[in-house]
Protein backbone atom coordinates (compact mmCIF):
# COMPACT_ATOMS: atom_id res chain seq x y z
CA UNK A 1 0.00 0.00 0.00
CA UNK A 2 1.04 3.82 -1.04
CA UNK A 3 1.88 6.28 1.59
CA UNK A 4 -0.78 8.17 0.62
CA UNK A 5 -3.34 5.24 0.76
CA UNK A 6 -2.46 4.39 4.06
CA UNK A 7 -3.06 7.59 5.26
CA UNK A 8 -6.47 7.66 3.54
CA UNK A 9 -7.16 4.54 5.19
CA UNK A 10 -6.46 5.12 8.56
CA UNK A 11 -6.06 8.63 9.05
CA UNK A 12 -8.63 9.49 7.30
CA UNK A 13 -9.52 13.46 9.28
CA UNK A 14 -5.84 13.70 8.22
CA UNK A 15 -6.04 12.85 5.04
CA UNK A 16 -9.17 14.96 4.23
CA UNK A 17 -7.51 18.12 6.29
CA UNK A 18 -4.38 17.76 3.77
CA UNK A 19 -6.71 18.91 0.92
CA UNK A 20 -9.13 21.02 2.36
CA UNK A 21 -5.61 23.02 3.42
CA UNK A 22 -5.43 23.74 -0.37
CA UNK A 23 -9.13 24.89 -0.84
CA UNK A 24 -9.92 21.12 -3.01
CA UNK A 25 -11.10 17.76 -2.30
CA UNK A 26 -10.02 14.40 -2.59
CA UNK A 27 -11.85 14.06 -5.86
CA UNK A 28 -11.05 17.53 -7.36
CA UNK A 29 -14.10 19.72 -6.37
CA UNK A 30 -13.72 22.14 -4.76
CA UNK A 31 -15.39 23.28 -1.47
CA UNK A 32 -18.75 24.84 -2.63
CA UNK A 33 -18.41 22.26 -6.14
CA UNK A 34 -21.85 19.61 -6.28
CA UNK A 35 -21.28 16.42 -8.30
CA UNK A 36 -22.47 15.87 -11.43
CA UNK A 37 -26.30 14.60 -11.33
CA UNK A 38 -27.58 12.17 -14.23
CA UNK A 39 -31.33 11.48 -14.50
CA UNK A 40 -33.16 8.69 -16.35
CA UNK A 41 -36.33 8.84 -16.70
CA UNK A 42 -39.18 5.68 -17.11
CA UNK A 43 -36.09 3.29 -17.82
CA UNK A 44 -38.60 0.71 -15.90
CA UNK A 45 -41.51 -0.37 -17.86
CA UNK A 46 -43.39 -2.78 -14.90
CA UNK A 47 -43.47 0.23 -13.28
CA UNK A 48 -46.06 3.02 -13.56
CA UNK A 49 -43.12 5.96 -13.14
CA UNK A 50 -39.95 5.30 -12.58
CA UNK A 51 -36.30 7.02 -12.24
CA UNK A 52 -32.52 6.33 -11.94
CA UNK A 53 -30.20 8.92 -10.08
CA UNK A 54 -26.84 9.36 -10.44
CA UNK A 55 -25.45 11.78 -7.57
CA UNK A 56 -21.58 11.56 -8.79
CA UNK A 57 -21.27 7.21 -7.72
CA UNK A 58 -23.97 7.55 -5.49
CA UNK A 59 -27.16 5.83 -7.77
CA UNK A 60 -30.70 5.70 -6.26
CA UNK A 61 -33.49 4.02 -8.27
CA UNK A 62 -37.12 5.02 -7.79
CA UNK A 63 -40.15 2.61 -9.21
CA UNK A 64 -43.79 3.78 -8.70
CA UNK A 65 -46.50 1.13 -8.39
CA UNK A 66 -50.29 2.06 -8.30
CA UNK A 67 -52.90 0.08 -7.07
CA UNK A 68 -56.74 0.70 -6.26
CA UNK A 69 -57.91 1.24 -2.26
CA UNK A 70 -59.94 2.78 -0.55
CA UNK A 71 -59.47 6.55 0.44
CA UNK A 72 -58.84 6.80 4.19
CA UNK A 73 -62.19 7.80 6.17
CA UNK A 74 -60.76 11.40 7.12
CA UNK A 75 -59.71 12.67 3.57
CA UNK A 76 -62.48 11.04 1.51
CA UNK A 77 -61.43 12.67 -1.67
CA UNK A 78 -57.84 11.90 -1.57
CA UNK A 79 -55.44 9.34 -2.92
CA UNK A 80 -52.47 7.82 -0.71
CA UNK A 81 -49.11 7.84 -1.62
CA UNK A 82 -46.60 5.40 0.56
CA UNK A 83 -42.93 6.13 0.17
CA UNK A 84 -40.21 3.84 0.90
CA UNK A 85 -36.40 3.61 1.07
CA UNK A 86 -34.29 0.55 0.96
CA UNK A 87 -30.61 0.65 2.22
CA UNK A 88 -29.80 -2.85 1.04
CA UNK A 89 -26.61 -5.15 1.86
CA UNK A 90 -25.69 -4.78 -1.80
CA UNK A 91 -24.96 -0.66 -1.55
CA UNK A 92 -22.23 -0.49 0.35
CA UNK A 93 -19.84 -2.91 2.60
CA UNK A 94 -21.01 -1.72 6.14
CA UNK A 95 -24.92 -2.20 5.33
CA UNK A 96 -26.14 -5.40 6.74
CA UNK A 97 -28.99 -7.53 5.61
CA UNK A 98 -32.19 -8.16 7.27
CA UNK A 99 -34.97 -5.86 8.55
CA UNK A 100 -34.90 -2.47 7.36
CA UNK A 101 -31.87 -0.17 9.28
CA UNK A 102 -32.63 2.66 10.89
CA UNK A 103 -31.29 5.01 8.86
CA UNK A 104 -33.23 3.29 5.70
CA UNK A 105 -36.33 4.56 8.27
CA UNK A 106 -35.44 7.63 8.38
CA UNK A 107 -34.74 8.35 5.38
CA UNK A 108 -38.23 6.66 4.41
CA UNK A 109 -40.14 9.28 6.64
CA UNK A 110 -37.94 11.96 5.02
CA UNK A 111 -39.04 11.40 1.86
CA UNK A 112 -42.68 10.95 2.79
CA UNK A 113 -42.81 14.10 5.18
CA UNK A 114 -41.07 16.19 1.89
CA UNK A 115 -43.70 14.97 -0.23
CA UNK A 116 -46.86 15.47 1.50
CA UNK A 117 -45.80 18.40 3.55
CA UNK A 118 -44.60 20.41 0.55
CA UNK A 119 -47.96 20.08 -1.18
CA UNK A 120 -45.93 19.16 -4.30
CA UNK A 121 -49.13 16.63 -5.43
CA UNK A 122 -52.43 17.27 -5.04
CA UNK A 123 -53.99 14.03 -3.63
CA UNK A 124 -57.24 14.37 -4.73
CA UNK A 125 -56.49 13.94 -8.61
CA UNK A 126 -55.83 10.30 -7.26
CA UNK A 127 -59.32 10.27 -5.95
CA UNK A 128 -61.30 7.94 -8.34
CA UNK A 129 -64.36 7.58 -6.34
CA UNK A 130 -65.44 9.89 -3.18
CA UNK A 131 -65.15 7.20 -0.11
CA UNK A 132 -64.81 4.62 -2.38
CA UNK A 133 -61.88 4.08 -4.64
CA UNK A 134 -58.55 6.00 -4.88
CA UNK A 135 -54.95 5.73 -6.38
CA UNK A 136 -52.50 4.55 -4.09
CA UNK A 137 -48.83 5.62 -5.25
CA UNK A 138 -46.17 3.20 -3.82
CA UNK A 139 -43.03 4.94 -4.07
CA UNK A 140 -40.06 2.28 -3.43
CA UNK A 141 -36.78 3.57 -3.87
CA UNK A 142 -33.84 1.25 -3.88
CA UNK A 143 -30.29 2.82 -3.08
CA UNK A 144 -27.35 0.78 -5.52
CA UNK A 145 -24.70 2.16 -4.77
CA UNK A 146 -23.86 4.42 -1.52
CA UNK A 147 -21.14 7.10 -1.62
CA UNK A 148 -22.61 9.64 0.33
CA UNK A 149 -25.53 12.61 0.17
CA UNK A 150 -28.21 9.58 -0.07
CA UNK A 151 -30.99 12.25 1.04
CA UNK A 152 -30.67 14.51 -1.89
CA UNK A 153 -30.36 11.49 -4.28
CA UNK A 154 -33.54 9.45 -3.25
CA UNK A 155 -35.34 12.68 -2.86
CA UNK A 156 -34.63 13.82 -6.53
CA UNK A 157 -35.58 9.92 -7.62
CA UNK A 158 -38.72 9.95 -5.58
CA UNK A 159 -40.08 13.52 -7.16
CA UNK A 160 -38.98 13.01 -10.65
CA UNK A 161 -40.04 9.56 -10.55
CA UNK A 162 -43.19 11.47 -9.34
CA UNK A 163 -42.89 13.57 -12.59
CA UNK A 164 -43.01 10.31 -14.46
CA UNK A 165 -45.64 8.65 -13.60
CA UNK A 166 -48.55 8.18 -16.05
CA UNK A 167 -51.86 6.49 -14.58
CA UNK A 168 -54.42 4.21 -16.74
CA UNK A 169 -57.80 5.63 -16.88
CA UNK A 170 -59.88 5.17 -13.85
CA UNK A 171 -64.47 5.41 -14.08
CA UNK A 172 -66.45 4.43 -11.75
CA UNK A 173 -70.76 3.23 -13.15
CA UNK A 174 -72.02 4.21 -9.69
CA UNK A 175 -75.05 2.26 -10.82
CA UNK A 176 -74.06 -0.81 -11.86
CA UNK A 177 -71.20 -0.11 -8.92
CA UNK A 178 -68.45 -1.00 -11.07
CA UNK A 179 -65.01 0.09 -11.52
CA UNK A 180 -63.20 -0.15 -14.98
CA UNK A 181 -59.70 0.47 -15.93
CA UNK A 182 -58.77 1.49 -19.54
CA UNK A 183 -54.89 0.57 -19.24
CA UNK A 184 -54.91 2.22 -23.43
CA UNK A 185 -55.74 5.49 -21.92
CA UNK A 186 -53.34 6.90 -19.54
CA UNK A 187 -53.00 10.47 -17.65
CA UNK A 188 -50.09 12.16 -16.05
CA UNK A 189 -50.01 13.79 -12.95
CA UNK A 190 -50.51 17.57 -12.21
CA UNK A 191 -47.54 18.69 -9.71
CA UNK A 192 -47.38 22.10 -8.61
CA UNK A 193 -43.81 22.25 -7.42
CA UNK A 194 -40.57 20.24 -7.39
CA UNK A 195 -38.97 20.02 -4.21
CA UNK A 196 -34.93 19.64 -4.29
CA UNK A 197 -32.35 19.18 -1.68
CA UNK A 198 -29.18 20.11 -1.08
CA UNK A 199 -27.53 18.99 1.82
CA UNK A 200 -23.99 20.09 3.03
CA UNK A 201 -21.94 18.87 5.99
CA UNK A 202 -19.26 20.29 8.24
CA UNK A 203 -15.61 19.74 9.03
CA UNK A 204 -14.23 20.75 12.03
CA UNK A 205 -17.10 22.91 13.38
CA UNK A 206 -16.00 25.27 10.74
CA UNK A 207 -15.34 23.90 6.71
CA UNK A 208 -18.44 23.69 4.84
CA UNK A 209 -18.69 21.11 2.06
CA UNK A 210 -21.37 21.30 -0.06
CA UNK A 211 -23.02 17.28 -1.60
CA UNK A 212 -20.43 15.33 0.59
CA UNK A 213 -19.07 12.29 -0.40
CA UNK A 214 -19.04 8.87 2.03
CA UNK A 215 -15.70 9.17 2.23
CA UNK A 216 -16.31 12.84 3.76
CA UNK A 217 -19.69 11.91 5.64
CA UNK A 218 -17.25 9.41 7.77
CA UNK A 219 -15.11 12.09 9.39
CA UNK A 220 -17.25 15.35 9.50
CA UNK A 221 -20.06 16.30 11.93
CA UNK A 222 -23.66 17.26 11.19
CA UNK A 223 -25.63 17.43 8.45
CA UNK A 224 -27.37 20.48 6.84
CA UNK A 225 -30.08 20.01 4.41
CA UNK A 226 -32.14 22.73 2.17
CA UNK A 227 -34.88 22.33 0.19
CA UNK A 228 -36.59 24.66 -2.28
CA UNK A 229 -38.78 24.43 -4.56
CA UNK A 230 -38.22 27.21 -7.30
CA UNK A 231 -37.86 31.17 -6.93
CA UNK A 232 -37.74 32.32 -3.14
CA UNK A 233 -39.72 29.84 -1.64
CA UNK A 234 -38.19 27.30 0.70
CA UNK A 235 -39.58 24.22 1.98
CA UNK A 236 -37.73 23.33 4.50
CA UNK A 237 -34.51 23.37 6.45
CA UNK A 238 -32.69 20.41 8.64
CA UNK A 239 -29.53 20.71 10.48
CA UNK A 240 -29.25 17.70 12.49
CA UNK A 241 -26.11 16.64 14.73
CA UNK A 242 -22.58 17.64 16.29
CA UNK A 243 -21.39 20.61 13.89
CA UNK A 244 -22.62 24.45 15.10
CA UNK A 245 -23.38 26.77 12.10
CA UNK A 246 -23.06 30.58 12.37
CA UNK A 247 -25.95 32.32 10.44
CA UNK A 248 -23.71 33.38 7.49
CA UNK A 249 -23.20 29.81 6.96
CA UNK A 250 -27.01 29.17 6.79
CA UNK A 251 -27.43 31.72 4.14
CA UNK A 252 -24.76 30.61 2.38
CA UNK A 253 -26.17 27.05 2.20
CA UNK A 254 -29.70 28.61 1.21
CA UNK A 255 -28.58 30.23 -1.87
CA UNK A 256 -26.81 27.47 -2.91
CA UNK A 257 -29.81 25.47 -2.60
CA UNK A 258 -31.55 28.00 -4.93
CA UNK A 259 -29.25 27.74 -7.49
CA UNK A 260 -29.19 24.09 -7.07
CA UNK A 261 -32.83 24.06 -7.62
CA UNK A 262 -32.63 25.77 -11.47
CA UNK A 263 -29.35 23.51 -12.13
CA UNK A 264 -31.79 19.70 -11.40
CA UNK A 265 -34.60 21.96 -12.99
CA UNK A 266 -32.60 22.52 -16.24
CA UNK A 267 -31.51 18.71 -15.72
CA UNK A 268 -34.94 17.69 -15.77
CA UNK A 269 -36.72 19.55 -18.94
CA UNK A 270 -33.69 18.63 -20.91
CA UNK A 271 -34.96 15.13 -20.05
CA UNK A 272 -38.66 15.36 -20.73
CA UNK A 273 -38.19 16.50 -24.21
CA UNK B 1 -54.70 -19.05 -23.71
CA UNK B 2 -57.37 -18.82 -26.54
CA UNK B 3 -56.60 -17.11 -30.15
CA UNK B 4 -52.75 -17.24 -29.00
CA UNK B 5 -49.95 -19.19 -30.91
CA UNK B 6 -46.70 -19.78 -29.35
CA UNK B 7 -45.10 -20.47 -32.20
CA UNK B 8 -46.35 -19.33 -35.89
CA UNK B 9 -46.65 -21.39 -38.92
CA UNK B 10 -44.30 -19.39 -40.15
CA UNK B 11 -41.80 -21.14 -37.18
CA UNK B 12 -41.72 -17.22 -35.62
CA UNK B 13 -42.70 -16.96 -31.66
CA UNK B 14 -44.81 -14.45 -30.17
CA UNK B 15 -42.00 -11.87 -30.15
CA UNK B 16 -40.79 -12.88 -33.70
CA UNK B 17 -37.90 -14.41 -32.23
CA UNK B 18 -36.81 -18.00 -34.26
CA UNK B 19 -36.44 -20.73 -31.81
CA UNK B 20 -33.03 -20.92 -31.52
CA UNK B 21 -32.71 -16.99 -31.27
CA UNK B 22 -31.71 -15.06 -27.68
CA UNK B 23 -33.98 -12.26 -26.25
CA UNK B 24 -30.84 -9.34 -26.58
CA UNK B 25 -28.46 -9.20 -23.89
CA UNK B 26 -26.20 -6.39 -22.90
CA UNK B 27 -23.90 -6.14 -19.92
CA UNK B 28 -21.78 -4.31 -18.10
CA UNK B 29 -19.19 -4.63 -15.83
CA UNK B 30 -18.19 -2.48 -13.17
CA UNK B 31 -20.98 -0.19 -12.67
CA UNK B 32 -20.34 0.26 -8.64
CA UNK B 33 -17.56 2.09 -6.68
CA UNK B 34 -18.75 0.37 -3.35
CA UNK B 35 -18.73 -2.87 -4.24
CA UNK B 36 -15.53 -5.36 -4.74
CA UNK B 37 -17.23 -6.48 -8.33
CA UNK B 38 -20.58 -5.26 -9.97
CA UNK B 39 -22.04 -6.17 -12.97
CA UNK B 40 -25.68 -5.04 -15.25
CA UNK B 41 -27.33 -7.02 -17.26
CA UNK B 42 -30.58 -6.58 -19.54
CA UNK B 43 -31.60 -9.82 -20.89
CA UNK B 44 -34.55 -8.67 -23.11
CA UNK B 45 -36.74 -6.81 -20.90
CA UNK B 46 -35.40 -8.85 -17.98
CA UNK B 47 -32.69 -6.13 -16.28
CA UNK B 48 -30.56 -7.49 -13.15
CA UNK B 49 -28.01 -5.59 -11.22
CA UNK B 50 -25.63 -7.95 -8.89
CA UNK B 51 -22.94 -7.08 -6.57
CA UNK B 52 -20.22 -9.11 -4.96
CA UNK B 53 -18.26 -8.60 -1.81
CA UNK B 54 -15.16 -10.19 -0.73
CA UNK B 55 -13.40 -12.45 0.30
CA UNK B 56 -13.83 -11.26 3.93
CA UNK B 57 -14.08 -12.32 7.21
CA UNK B 58 -17.10 -13.85 8.11
CA UNK B 59 -19.84 -11.73 9.38
CA UNK B 60 -21.77 -12.49 12.24
CA UNK B 61 -21.55 -15.73 13.68
CA UNK B 62 -18.49 -16.88 13.64
CA UNK B 63 -19.59 -20.48 13.60
CA UNK B 64 -20.65 -20.45 10.16
CA UNK B 65 -17.33 -19.94 8.96
CA UNK B 66 -16.19 -23.09 7.10
CA UNK B 67 -12.58 -24.69 7.68
CA UNK B 68 -12.17 -26.15 4.51
CA UNK B 69 -13.56 -23.22 2.24
CA UNK B 70 -15.21 -20.22 1.55
CA UNK B 71 -18.33 -19.31 2.67
CA UNK B 72 -20.56 -18.09 -0.39
CA UNK B 73 -23.53 -16.23 0.52
CA UNK B 74 -26.46 -15.38 -1.58
CA UNK B 75 -29.31 -12.86 -1.47
CA UNK B 76 -31.44 -12.78 -4.42
CA UNK B 77 -34.22 -9.71 -4.33
CA UNK B 78 -36.21 -8.86 -6.46
CA UNK B 79 -37.52 -4.78 -6.65
CA UNK B 80 -41.06 -4.27 -5.62
CA UNK B 81 -41.87 -2.43 -8.92
CA UNK B 82 -40.20 -4.90 -10.76
CA UNK B 83 -43.18 -7.04 -11.68
CA UNK B 84 -46.71 -6.82 -12.79
CA UNK B 85 -48.17 -7.12 -9.54
CA UNK B 86 -46.77 -4.70 -6.79
CA UNK B 87 -44.51 -7.05 -5.15
CA UNK B 88 -45.22 -7.34 -1.55
CA UNK B 89 -41.48 -8.25 -0.11
CA UNK B 90 -38.68 -8.07 -1.70
CA UNK B 91 -37.20 -10.73 -0.01
CA UNK B 92 -37.54 -12.97 1.93
CA UNK B 93 -40.59 -14.92 0.83
CA UNK B 94 -40.03 -18.44 -0.33
CA UNK B 95 -39.46 -18.40 -4.03
CA UNK B 96 -36.62 -15.65 -2.99
CA UNK B 97 -35.32 -17.74 -0.79
CA UNK B 98 -35.13 -20.63 -3.37
CA UNK B 99 -33.94 -18.75 -5.80
CA UNK B 100 -30.89 -18.07 -3.30
CA UNK B 101 -30.77 -21.09 -1.86
CA UNK B 102 -30.13 -22.64 -6.16
CA UNK B 103 -27.50 -19.42 -6.54
CA UNK B 104 -25.36 -20.67 -4.21
CA UNK B 105 -25.40 -24.39 -4.84
CA UNK B 106 -24.98 -23.19 -8.35
CA UNK B 107 -21.73 -20.77 -7.44
CA UNK B 108 -20.16 -23.02 -4.69
CA UNK B 109 -19.39 -25.54 -7.35
CA UNK B 110 -17.87 -22.37 -9.65
CA UNK B 111 -16.03 -20.66 -7.29
CA UNK B 112 -12.89 -22.55 -6.30
CA UNK B 113 -13.39 -22.36 -2.58
CA UNK B 114 -10.94 -24.17 -1.26
CA UNK B 115 -8.91 -20.81 -1.75
CA UNK B 116 -10.47 -18.99 0.86
CA UNK B 117 -11.09 -21.03 4.13
CA UNK B 118 -12.63 -19.16 7.19
CA UNK B 119 -14.21 -16.37 4.98
CA UNK B 120 -17.11 -14.94 2.87
CA UNK B 121 -18.15 -14.13 -0.37
CA UNK B 122 -21.00 -11.94 -0.66
CA UNK B 123 -23.33 -11.83 -3.63
CA UNK B 124 -26.28 -9.85 -3.82
CA UNK B 125 -28.75 -9.88 -6.82
CA UNK B 126 -31.16 -7.17 -7.52
CA UNK B 127 -33.91 -7.91 -10.21
CA UNK B 128 -35.35 -4.53 -11.27
CA UNK B 129 -37.58 -5.76 -14.06
CA UNK B 130 -38.61 -9.10 -14.48
CA UNK B 131 -40.09 -10.44 -17.95
CA UNK B 132 -38.85 -14.21 -17.59
CA UNK B 133 -35.83 -16.09 -17.17
CA UNK B 134 -35.00 -14.01 -13.85
CA UNK B 135 -32.61 -17.42 -12.29
CA UNK B 136 -30.78 -16.97 -15.78
CA UNK B 137 -29.79 -13.33 -15.45
CA UNK B 138 -29.12 -13.51 -11.96
CA UNK B 139 -26.67 -15.99 -12.48
CA UNK B 140 -24.98 -14.65 -15.81
CA UNK B 141 -24.85 -11.17 -13.81
CA UNK B 142 -23.25 -12.55 -10.71
CA UNK B 143 -20.81 -14.67 -13.13
CA UNK B 144 -19.84 -11.20 -14.14
CA UNK B 145 -19.94 -9.53 -10.82
CA UNK B 146 -17.51 -12.19 -9.53
CA UNK B 147 -15.25 -11.60 -12.55
CA UNK B 148 -15.39 -7.92 -11.82
CA UNK B 149 -14.52 -8.54 -8.26
CA UNK B 150 -11.35 -10.71 -9.29
CA UNK B 151 -12.73 -13.80 -7.72
CA UNK B 152 -11.07 -17.28 -8.97
CA UNK B 153 -13.63 -19.76 -10.71
CA UNK B 154 -13.18 -22.79 -12.47
CA UNK B 155 -15.20 -21.14 -15.61
CA UNK B 156 -17.70 -18.58 -16.63
CA UNK B 157 -20.52 -19.39 -15.35
CA UNK B 158 -23.59 -19.59 -18.08
CA UNK B 159 -26.70 -19.68 -17.49
CA UNK B 160 -30.56 -19.91 -19.84
CA UNK B 161 -33.75 -21.70 -19.99
CA UNK B 162 -35.44 -23.37 -22.42
CA UNK B 163 -38.79 -24.97 -23.84
CA UNK B 164 -40.92 -27.11 -25.65
CA UNK B 165 -43.92 -26.03 -28.10
CA UNK B 166 -45.66 -27.52 -30.94
CA UNK B 167 -42.93 -30.38 -31.42
CA UNK B 168 -40.16 -27.75 -31.11
CA UNK B 169 -37.73 -26.80 -29.03
CA UNK B 170 -37.24 -23.18 -28.18
CA UNK B 171 -34.22 -21.23 -26.38
CA UNK B 172 -34.35 -18.34 -23.28
CA UNK B 173 -38.23 -18.03 -22.97
CA UNK B 174 -40.22 -15.21 -21.80
CA UNK B 175 -42.45 -14.36 -19.29
CA UNK B 176 -45.66 -14.90 -21.59
CA UNK B 177 -43.97 -17.77 -22.80
CA UNK B 178 -42.96 -19.21 -19.16
CA UNK B 179 -46.58 -18.95 -18.00
CA UNK B 180 -48.04 -20.61 -21.44
CA UNK B 181 -45.95 -22.93 -22.65
CA UNK B 182 -46.72 -25.19 -19.86
CA UNK B 183 -42.84 -26.51 -19.32
CA UNK B 184 -39.67 -24.83 -19.15
CA UNK B 185 -36.01 -25.95 -17.82
CA UNK B 186 -33.53 -23.48 -16.66
CA UNK B 187 -29.87 -24.48 -16.68
CA UNK B 188 -26.21 -23.14 -16.30
CA UNK B 189 -23.29 -24.84 -17.69
CA UNK B 190 -19.71 -24.31 -17.16
CA UNK B 191 -19.30 -24.18 -20.74
CA UNK B 192 -15.08 -25.23 -21.55
CA UNK B 193 -15.54 -28.41 -19.65
CA UNK B 194 -19.63 -28.61 -20.99
CA UNK B 195 -21.01 -29.36 -17.15
CA UNK B 196 -23.85 -28.92 -16.16
CA UNK B 197 -24.29 -27.13 -12.92
CA UNK B 198 -27.71 -26.67 -12.09
CA UNK B 199 -30.97 -27.89 -14.00
CA UNK B 200 -34.29 -27.87 -13.38
CA UNK B 201 -37.26 -28.98 -15.41
CA UNK B 202 -40.41 -27.78 -14.22
CA UNK B 203 -43.31 -28.52 -16.14
CA UNK B 204 -44.88 -32.08 -18.07
CA UNK B 205 -42.00 -32.31 -20.43
CA UNK B 206 -42.33 -36.26 -22.57
CA UNK B 207 -39.37 -38.17 -21.56
CA UNK B 208 -38.26 -38.63 -25.41
CA UNK B 209 -38.72 -34.58 -26.02
CA UNK B 210 -35.85 -34.23 -23.03
CA UNK B 211 -32.82 -34.62 -24.58
CA UNK B 212 -33.71 -32.08 -27.80
CA UNK B 213 -34.77 -29.48 -24.50
CA UNK B 214 -31.34 -29.80 -22.86
CA UNK B 215 -29.94 -29.57 -25.76
CA UNK B 216 -31.49 -26.26 -26.99
CA UNK B 217 -30.50 -25.32 -23.40
CA UNK B 218 -26.94 -25.77 -23.63
CA UNK B 219 -26.17 -24.42 -27.11
CA UNK B 220 -28.22 -21.15 -25.38
CA UNK B 221 -26.08 -21.56 -22.31
CA UNK B 222 -23.03 -21.49 -25.05
CA UNK B 223 -24.36 -18.06 -26.99
CA UNK B 224 -25.03 -16.76 -23.56
CA UNK B 225 -21.08 -17.40 -22.88
CA UNK B 226 -20.06 -15.92 -26.01
CA UNK B 227 -21.80 -12.35 -25.44
CA UNK B 228 -20.42 -12.84 -21.72
CA UNK B 229 -16.84 -13.48 -22.88
CA UNK B 230 -16.81 -10.76 -25.34
CA UNK B 231 -18.30 -8.23 -22.30
CA UNK B 232 -15.41 -9.27 -19.98
CA UNK B 233 -12.86 -9.18 -22.99
CA UNK B 234 -13.73 -5.50 -24.01
CA UNK B 235 -14.10 -4.46 -20.55
CA UNK B 236 -10.53 -5.64 -19.56
CA UNK B 237 -9.26 -3.98 -22.89
CA UNK B 238 -10.46 -0.73 -21.50
CA UNK B 239 -8.98 -0.93 -18.62
CA UNK B 240 -5.71 -1.82 -19.86
CA UNK B 241 -6.25 1.08 -22.02
CA UNK B 242 -7.22 3.33 -18.59
CA UNK B 243 -3.78 2.02 -17.04
CA UNK B 244 -1.63 2.89 -19.97
CA UNK B 245 -2.77 6.45 -20.04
Amino acid sequence: MSAANEVRAYQRKEYLLKFLEQDVRPDNRGLGDTREAKLTLGAISTADGSAMVKLGHTVAVCGIKAEITRPPTDKPDSGVIIANVQLPAMCAPEFKSGPPSEKAQVLSDFVQQVLLDTGMIDRTQLCIESGLHCWILYCDVICCNYDGNIRDAVLLAAVSALKDVSLPMAQYDAEQENLTIDKDRKRQLTLSCMPVSLSFTLFDDAVLLVDPTHEEETVCQGQITVITSGGDSICSVSKHGGASLNPEQLTLCISKAKQRWCDISKLMTSNHL
Amino acid sequence: MAGMTMLSDQGLRMDGRRPTELRKLSCRLGVFTQADGSAYIEQGNTKVLATVYGPHEVTGAKSKALHDRVLVNCQYSMATFSTGERKRRPRGDRKSIEMTLHMQQTFEAAILTQLYPKSQIDIFVEVLQSDGGNYCASINAATLALIDAGIPMKDIVCACSASFMKETAVVDINHLEETHAGTEIVMAILPKTEQIVFLQINGRLHEDHVPKVIDMGMKGCRDVHTVLTQTVQSHIADAMATMGE
